[in-house]
């Protein structure tokens, strides 16, 4: 079901800033089991459920707090800056991705699903190349032809499926976003919580946590815990990382743009105890989770996350071990009952 | 009669670096007064002007143009009286050599920029260009003077008066962005023509160059329904590739990108169309660097975009522009705002 649910998720485009299609899926997803599902001014999508959940049971710690959820929804793309007179592409990145790593990589376009290719100038050294030296080729011969199937301003997602490896290991070019959103979106699905509940799937994280800025301000959450994928070290000659594929869902300490209070750290760590599921300890200078710009809203939000971890983070080729995001679901899941 | 051109010569020539923005705040001010019913200047100096709509209730548009120049400040004085410069703003060290400046200490004192003649460089130094460090402000005052009347910290400014080129071109210093100043002042005077239901709150913005700080501020007090940010962009020039630039004289650039709001994106161009006057589109990957990228983020998010004038030598004191861009793009934001229709702007809430 998991497997499904990211396959549905990564065939859609979602550029950063251009998210509609994405959200749209997305909500299609928790329409049924949200209770509220709304977008605002920067593309965010929300998912709310209000805390009337469990009635029945006795008044709890959670009892009229709000919990904010946030997963990016957003994945690595090629902005289209200029149609040269051959109808060929320029292109410049918007996410963390390598120029020379995108030789021949295929793309889509995100508004009229056109593929592309992409190529490099010849003159160029392999070590030399930079986006200038890249073009889009989309297979027409002229500007105007280009014009019927792409315009400026628009974005171009890599167009490659999910694959299954094994039972448990997944491929896939935008699992770093998708993955913590399918975390969040089956977390919906099952979870029993005295408090209220919003989800955020966050636009335009990738282009500085724009989104889940205006999403915390806008919901100011008692509590947040942030979703993310974040690079696993457990291949050769990886640069220094606490984080293994398979070692199960990790409990942030630490990353780019955020510390975790100890006391909340804890906190995830007991419930993860009590429903019996491995755990590993992210410290990750490296990455960026949405965490750091929730935390850093209004006068503060109590902040912690989880991070899958991710091998070949920054490839087209990405890498989730299924036991890590269900282990998530879980861990997140026990902590909204607990609360 | 509004003298646009006539006004930005004046307000270009004025000294004002990010954090000393005043004597431009009350040009402004001044210029704007006939065309508003409401000035004054916010806590942290941007000089807001508002223009309130036909009748209440329509959408609340804010406009933001900065008022900071890129400048120096005085890093060091040494024994001999020579002052030594740190950035406030990027200005690029290869185009300050030789340049006449204002220093502003107790009094304003002018200066031209010096560096150690080629004669006497080494062939190694001759091949580079010489690095901030190494230029230093030459007051020619005693050095006594020089201790009585300036201190560490106290600003530099290039002096430049608006040399008219051919046709409607200008080129002078702070064009960046005292250009979009005057573009702001034509469209208040163009909406005194226009049936508008929209209150216009026209920020002068400070602090731009050093990141874009007084329009955080101004946005977040005054919580519009919808932003547009007006600022240069770069103007081609021989050695750039076309993709980079834009043309001079070819209508205001309107910007789209993952930071900007699509739907407004899309009423400025179809305003644009409907006025029959041409536009540029330019496309940012990520952060654009103007106030546009902060408005955009504060509180729950406010729809912004982002409109340009293009421009030749930009953090240079000879920035280069034609002044129909200017006028265009006041004309351009006015009938895009008197034509905002509340429906319109309640949708771009919802993505």
């Amino acid at each position: 079901m998991m497997k499904e649910l990211l396959e549905g998720l990564i065939a859609v485009s979602g550029g950063p800033g251009q998210e509609a299609s994405i959200a749209a899926a997305i909500r299609a997803q928790v329409q049924t089991i949200a209770d509220e599902v709304y977008t605002d001014v920067l593309g965010n999508l929300y998912a709310v459920l209000h805390a009337s959940h469990d009635k029945e049971s006795a008044a709890g710690e959670g009892d009229g707090k709000t919990v904010m959820l946030v997963a990016p929804m957003d994945e690595p793309a090629l902005l289209v800056t200029d149609i040269g007179e051959k109808g060929f592409l320029r292109v410049e990145p918007l996410g963390q991705l390598e120029a020379r790593a995108l030789i021949g990589a295929r793309v889509r376009v995100g508004r009229t699903g056109r593929l592309g290719v992409v190529g490099v100038s010849e003159k160029v050294k392999l070590d030399d190349v930079e986006f200038a030296h890249l073009f889009v080729d989309i297979g027409v011969g002229d500007a105007d032809a280009a014009q019927q199937h792409v315009r400026v301003g628009d974005t171009a997602t890599f167009a490659y499926h999910l694959e299954a490896q094994s039972e448990e290991v997944l491929i896939g070019h935008a699992l770093s976003s998708r993955a913590p959103c399918a975390v969040l979106i089956r977390t919906l699905m099952q979870v029993q919580t005295r408090a209220t509940v919003i989800a955020v799937f966050t636009a335009q994280s990738l282009v500085g946590s724009r989104g889940a800025r205006v999403a915390a301000y806008r919901i100011a959450p008692d509590l947040a815990v942030a979703v993310n994928a974040s690079p696993a070290s457990d291949t050769p000659d990886a640069l220094p990382g606490s984080l293994r594929l398979g070692g199960g869902v990790a409990i942030k300490a630490l990353d780019g743009g955020m510390v975790v209070a100890p006391g909340l750290r804890d906190g995830l760590l007991a419930s993860a105890r009590a429903v019996e599921v491995t755990t590993q300890i992210e410290v990750s200078p490296r990455a960026r989770s949405e965490a750091g710009a929730v935390f850093l809203t209004k006068t503060g939000v109590p902040t912690c996350g989880l991070a899958v971890p991710m091998r070949h983070a920054g490839t087209l080729s990405q890498m989730v071990d299924l036991r890590d995001l269900d282990g998530a679901i879980a861990v997140l899941t026990a902590y909204l009952r607990d609360l | 009669m509004f003298d646009g051109k006539e006004w930005l010569c004046r307000l270009s020539a004025i000294d004002g670096t990010a954090g000393d923005e005043m004597r431009v705040a009350e040009a402004v001010i001044e210029a704007a007064t006939p065309y508003v019913d409401e000035t004054y200047v916010d806590s942290v100096g941007n000089a807001v002007l508002i223009r309130r709509g036909h009748s209440g209730g329509g959408p609340r548009v804010m406009l933001a143009a900065h008022m900071d120049e890129i400048g120096l400040l005085v890093r060091e004085i040494d024994d001999a009286g020579f002052l030594r410069m740190a950035q406030a703003g990027g200005f690029d060290p290869r185009a300050l050599l030789g340049q006449e400046v204002f220093v502003h200490g107790r009094e304003r004192l002018l200066g031209i920029i010096g560096s150690k003649p080629p004669h006497l460089s080494t062939a190694t130094e001759r091949k580079k260009s010489v690095p901030l460090q190494d230029l230093f402000v030459d007051l020619g005052l005693p050095c006594a003077d020089v201790h009585r009347l300036v201190q560490v910290g106290d600003r530099i400014t290039v002096r430049k008066d608006v040399v008219p080129l051919l046709g409607e071109r200008l080129a002078g210093k702070a064009m960046d962005d005292r250009a979009s100043l005057v573009a702001m002042l034509v469209c208040l005077e163009e909406l005194t023509h226009l049936r508008c239901s929209a209150e216009v709150m026209a920020v002068a913005t400070v602090q731009e160059e050093i990141g874009c700080k007084g329009a955080e501020v101004a946005a977040y007090t005054l919580s519009p329904d919808l932003a547009i940010a007006i600022d240069v962009c770069h103007g081609e020039t021989p050695g750039i590739s076309d993709d980079r630039v834009q043309r001079l004289g070819e209508g205001p650039v309107v910007t789209f990108g993952p930071f900007i709001h699509p739907q407004l994106f899309t009423r400025l161009c179809d305003t644009a169309k409907r006025m029959r006057l041409p536009i540029q589109i330019e496309v940012a990957p990520g952060h654009t660097s103007t106030d546009a990228d902060p408005i955009a983020t504060v509180q729950a998010g406010v729809p912004t975009a982002l409109v340009s004038i293009a421009l030749r030598y930009m953090h240079t004191a000879v920035e280069t522009l034609d002044y129909g861009d200017v006028v265009a793009t006041g004309q351009l934001l006015a009938h895009c705002i008197a034509a905002l229709e509340p429906a319109f702007v309640e949708g771009l809430t919802c993505y």
